[in-house]
């Protein structure tokens, strides 16, 4: 598509999504790589957030934690992820949910999973 | 979303937060704000009310972005805040450049009509102020509106074209109605000032009495004068300051009179005349030394002509006349220069300004008061019992007291809406003045080297005026204004 081969078969994230972004930003590949690097990082930072409102019980924190980290994950195809973050942020609209510890874990091991085969992405890219 | 947008050939600034994003919109003019809704320490709506309130961020277009599963009431509630349009998180690259180029063009077009809007209201503030009779293209300030190539650019050049004629009709009109009245004045200070010195020396033959006929003179002066005055308004109470100003008004008066009374005793009136014409070169002198005007090629030929006249004059008298004449001439020298100097005095004291009359009549009041006890001592005091010897000295009297009158109250008011400058003029007019009178009263002529002098001084007066108008006189530009 796009001048490279895709070797490497993903599970967590979908390519095809990745690709759409590319072509968003009207194809510049060293930006998508940027992209996709700065996901990563602050990725880490907004999943740590998300660890420490649980912590503290904030809600505030934990809901945007989670809105913010749900519409970028789409963004670089990562679904599972965004949709545990959707269930977690709505959740959080009213009260501060009961479950919030277990779907941070799960947020976090799927989080992890992401930034995982996105650094292979760009290894190979 | 940067990205995306940079992609799209547009230059983007992010923000951390509301506040932060906020502080960047007040020092910097966006275009269009992309918003969240959900932000840290301040969300979307937060900040758009900031921005309503802001008179300088209102006009922002803002597109609101969502995710629009389970945030359309978010959504719907900041386009009833103002959003523009709202663009969901997952867009493609033609829904992007379509909703951006939607908002700037909206943009646009509501600037143009504020634009259009702020250049009516300019319109019709200047329409106001012309109904308010205030004809002066400056004061309408549109010459912004007048480059705009629509029909409010066009009306406006309308406006401004018209108002300029008809300023320059009014300026015209105030300059012509400015020369009939000088002129008219310098007429009046020739004809009744020139008169004074045939009267002095009439005066004089009947009771040699210089100092009493100052006296009476003055004194009659004052009494016509003052209740004038009183009539035509309240006389205030003079300060200290105005009170020493006319008490000096009142002695550069005595330096005038008191010489040409005391010359009239030995001298003709048209060789008095002829010297009191050198008032018109020591204006100029004083002119210059005050730096009222600089110097110039006409400036510098009146003082040659105006020296020569001078020389010519005294060279004249030291041939022609008597010891007693040229102690006269000596005398009589003073007057011209106090002249000179109580009409730059009258132009620049800053005392409280005075009625016309109320100055004219304490300034003759001062004079009377300084010379009465030097004509009392001096036994000087000129009779004015009625006799049949004394009939025409009480006439000449009276008639030296209206001309004293008339011709201070003129030349106060010439001086004061022309300054100094036309007093050199006055002096010349009353020097061809009174060589008529002269000529009428006593049927004198001048001696030849006497009309030398005039004319030298006549000239040296000519080219005076020259370079005040050379000096005083701005260029006209005027701009055409093209309509359609």
């Amino acid at each position: 598509m796009f001048g490279y081969d895709v070797a490497m078969h993903y599970k967590t994230i979908d390519t095809s999504l990745i690709d759409q972004l590319q072509e968003l930003i009207g194809g510049d590949r060293a930006a998508l790589l940027e992209l996709i690097q700065t996901f990563i990082e602050e990725g880490a930072d907004i999943n740590a957030q998300s660890l420490e409102a649980v912590e503290n019980t904030d809600i505030d924190l934990l809901r945007r934690s989670a809105h913010s980290l749900k519409s970028s994950a789409q963004d670089f195809g990562a679904g599972q992820l965004s949709r545990l973050c959707a269930t977690l942020e709505a959740g959080c609209k009213h009260e501060w949910p009961e479950d919030a510890a277990e779907q941070s874990r799960l947020i976090d091991d799927e989080y992890q999973r992401v930034a995982s085969e996105l650094q292979h992405y760009l290894e190979n890219a | 979303m940067k990205a995306a947008v940079e992609a799209l050939g547009f230059t983007s600034d992010q923000a951390e937060n509301g506040p932060r994003a906020l502080q960047m919109m007040k020092s910097t003019r966006y275009a269009l704000v992309l918003l969240d809704i959900l932000m840290p320490e301040m969300d979307g709506f937060e900040v758009m009310s900031f921005m309503q309130r802001d008179r300088q961020l209102r006009d922002i277009p803002v597109i609101v972005i969502s995710a629009l599963e389970g945030e359309m009431p978010s959504v719907v509630k900041a386009i009833e805040m103002g959003a523009e349009d709202f663009l969901p998180k997952r867009f493609d690259r033609v829904l992007l450049a379509a909703r951006l180029d939607s908002a700037l063009e909206s943009k646009r077009a509501k600037d143009r009509e504020l634009e259009q809007r702020r250049h009516v209201e300019k319109l019709t503030q200047a329409a106001a102020i012309l109904e308010n009779q205030i004809v002066n293209p400056d004061v309408l300030q549109l010459n912004e509106t007048t480059e705009r190539t629509d029909d409010i650019g066009k009306l406006a050049r309308v406006f401004v074209q018209m108002t300029r004629r008809i300023h320059g009709r009014e300026n015209q009109l105030n300059k012509q109605i400015q020369m009939i009245r000088t002129g008219s004045l310098l007429l009046g200070i020739g004809v009744v000032g020139g008169s004074c010195f045939a009267l002095a020396t009439e005066a004089i033959q009947q009771q040699p009495n210089p100092l009493g006929i100052v006296l009476w003179v003055n004194l009659f002066c004052a009494c016509i004068c003052l209740p004038i005055a009183a009539f035509r308004q309240p006389i205030r109470k003079p300060t200290g300051l105005t009170l020493i100003s006319i008490l000096l008004l009142g002695v550069f008066t005595l330096l005038l009179e008191v010489p040409v009374f005391w010359a009239a005793q030995t001298l003709s009136a048209s060789i008095i005349v002829m010297f009191m014409a050198i008032e018109s070169m020591l204006i100029g002198i004083l002119i210059l030394a005050t730096r009222a005007q600089s110097w110039s090629l006409s400036r510098f030929n009146s003082m040659l002509f105006g020296t020569a006249g001078i020389v010519v004059a005294f060279a004249g008298a030291k041939t022609a006349f008597s010891t007693d004449q040229i102690i006269a001439v000596a005398v009589l020298s003073i007057a011209p220069l106090a002249v000179a100097v109580r009409t730059l005095y009258w132009h620049k004291s800053t005392h409280q300004p005075m009625d016309t009359f109320a100055l004219v009549g304490s300034t003759t009041m001062a004079s009377a008061l300084l010379i009465a006890p030097a004509a009392v001592y001096l036994g000087d005091l000129a009779s004015l019992m009625p006799s049949s010897d004394s009939d025409l000295f009480i006439l000449v009297v009276a008639l030296l007291t209206v001309v004293t009158a008339a011709t201070m109250a003129m030349r106060i008011t010439l001086t004061r809406f022309s300054g100094p400058q036309l007093a050199i003029q006055a002096a010349l007019a009353t020097m061809v003045a009174g060589l008529v009178w002269s000529y009428l009263l006593h049927g004198e002529l001048l001696p030849f080297w006497g009309w030398v002098t005039c004319v030298l001084l006549l000239i040296g007066g000519i080219q005076s005026t020259t370079s005040w108008h050379e000096q005083s006189v701005p260029a006209v530009h005027t701009i055409d204004v093209e309509l359609g």
